[in-house]
């Protein structure tokens, strides 16, 4: 596995045109960009961290009161989107902001807030490099097909599915982008084009606009759904957020 | 590749008869109104081998209003996926052939297919119809029934890319 990751990092994105394997999002990044990315200092993103880690303490019932400190919830990332004990599948937003309506008797922060963002962004850091190893057997698996089918179908007016992009033409350009395999490792994201910290469905909304296709809403069944299969699919690679983009 | 002869005539406007009937039902029979209506801005066609031989509607192209849809960023954006051979062009896609020199690889005809619907040759083309409605899945409302380019806007970048000749030629 090490000696796997130093020799892709070695690599340039081009020569990974067309690859057939999932590779880690950072292989695909700038060499400035992957470098920032790992540099709190250097990365926007850390607003957003800071910002989290102090709601995490904030209140009376705060999260630290059931859960310890923020520490405590490494590899929690790397598990969701997991199904909950009602049934419903549940990302990290969906997560915490039950435990904020249910738990803490709060109104829900509201997707894309910069609350709902920031504890995100920091909790998720708490698994940065662990392996992403969602459950996709038993309650999780009719979930698991809805996000493949929808990942599978071409869609929209510009007739694509996902993997004609992610899968056959990685690591070539689409105008200034490099493609990437994809995944939702990243997210939340910094990204320099939204000048702030934006979520994985945020980001899913400009692809299904892309191929000018039905965009559906952030938290919806459907994005849920295709997290779930993104997450399967970066089964093994580490977890990259708070990323950072272009 | 298959040569293949099939006439693509837009799919029959079967709007009337609407209203009454369960729910469902209505919402099959719009759905083919809006594929009826759809049909009209879409040209029938004849594909003969790999070609589509007569311009669509008979129209002229001109190669400056084609090479404006080309470049343009917000309509076809042929450039997020293809390079052209103009200096001035930054930040042009790679995923799809460079269309420098297509002009002498490929006649006017094959052009047009290409650009109508690539399906039509190869199931699995990445390269978007760009005058197809029929047969998309949850197209965005904005776009819904109607084909990325027009006849004439087709037939303006056929004419384009008919002068992006080989050096030499
Ligand atoms: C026409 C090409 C194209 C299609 C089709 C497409 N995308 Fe993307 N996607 C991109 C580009 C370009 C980016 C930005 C560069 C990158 O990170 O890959 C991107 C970014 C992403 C990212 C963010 C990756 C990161 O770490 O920042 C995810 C996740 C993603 N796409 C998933 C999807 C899914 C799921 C679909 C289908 C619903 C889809 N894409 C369809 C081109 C496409
Ligand atoms: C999403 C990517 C994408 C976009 C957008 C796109 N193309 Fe393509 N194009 C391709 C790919 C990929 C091919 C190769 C055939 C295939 O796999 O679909 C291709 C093939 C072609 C060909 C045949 C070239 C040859 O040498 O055989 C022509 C001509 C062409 N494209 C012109 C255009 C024009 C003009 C536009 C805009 C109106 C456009 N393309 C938009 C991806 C794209």
């Amino acid at each position: 596995m090490i000696r796997r990751a130093v020799l892709l990092a070695g690599l340039c994105a081009a020569t990974l045109a067309g690859a057939a394997e999932i590779r880690p999002t950072r292989d695909y990044l700038s060499p400035e960009l992957r470098a920032q990315q790992q540099d709190p200092s250097r990365h926007p993103g850390w607003l957003w961290v800071d910002e989290g880690e102090a709601l995490w303490r904030r209140g009376e019932t705060s999260c630290q009161s059931c859960h310890g400190d923020i520490a405590r919830m490494a590899g929690v990332a790397a598990r969701y989107p997991a199904v909950a004990s009602d049934g419903a599948l549940l990302n990290l937003e969906g997560r915490i902001e039950r435990c904020r309506t249910q738990h803490q008797g709060q109104p829900a922060f509201g997707y894309e807030s910069d609350e709902l963002l920031a504890l995100t962004a920091a909790i998720a850091l708490r698994s940065r490099g662990m392996p992403m190893s969602v459950a996709v057997d038993g309650p999780a698996a009719p979930f698991l097909e809805a996000g493949r089918r929808l990942y599978e179908t071409r869609q929209g007016q510009l007739n694509l599915a996902c993997g004609q992009c992610h899968d056959d033409n990685a690591g070539r350009r689409l105008r200034g982008d490099v493609i990437s395999n994809g995944l939702g490792t990243g997210y939340p994201a910094y990204r320099l084009e939204w000048n702030g910290m934006g979520s994985l469905h945020r980001r899913l909304r400009a692809c299904s606009l892309g191929v000018r296709a039905t965009q559906f809403d952030l938290g919806s069944p459907e994005y849920l759904a295709l997290e779930l299969f993104l997450a399967d699919r970066a089964r093994g690679l580490p977890v990259e957020a708070p990323g950072l983009r272009r | 590749m298959t040569p293949r002869a099939a006439t693509f005539l837009p799919p029959p406007f079967t709007g009337e008869g609407r209203g009454g009937g369960p729910r469902a039902f209505a919402a099959l029979l719009l759905m083919s109104v809006l594929n009826g209506t759809a049909s009209a801005q879409v040209a029938p066609f004849v594909v003969t081998e790999d070609a589509i031989l007569a311009p669509l509607e008979g129209r002229i192209g001109d190669a400056a209003r084609g090479a404006a849809v080309v470049r343009n960023r917000e309509t076809a954006n042929c450039l997020i996926c293809h390079s052209i051979p103009d200096p001035r062009e930054r930040f042009m896609g790679d995923i799809g052939p460079p269309l420098a020199g297509v002009g002498s690889r490929l006649t006017a005809g094959q052009i047009r297919l290409r650009l109508v619907d690539a399906t039509l040759l190869n199931p699995d083309a990445v390269m978007p119809p760009y005058h197809r409605v029929a047969g998309l899945v949850r197209v965005d409302e904005r776009y819904r029934g109607q084909p990325v380019l027009t006849a004439q806007e087709i037939e303006d970048v056929v004419a384009f890319l008919a002068t992006l000749k080989d050096e030499g030629e």
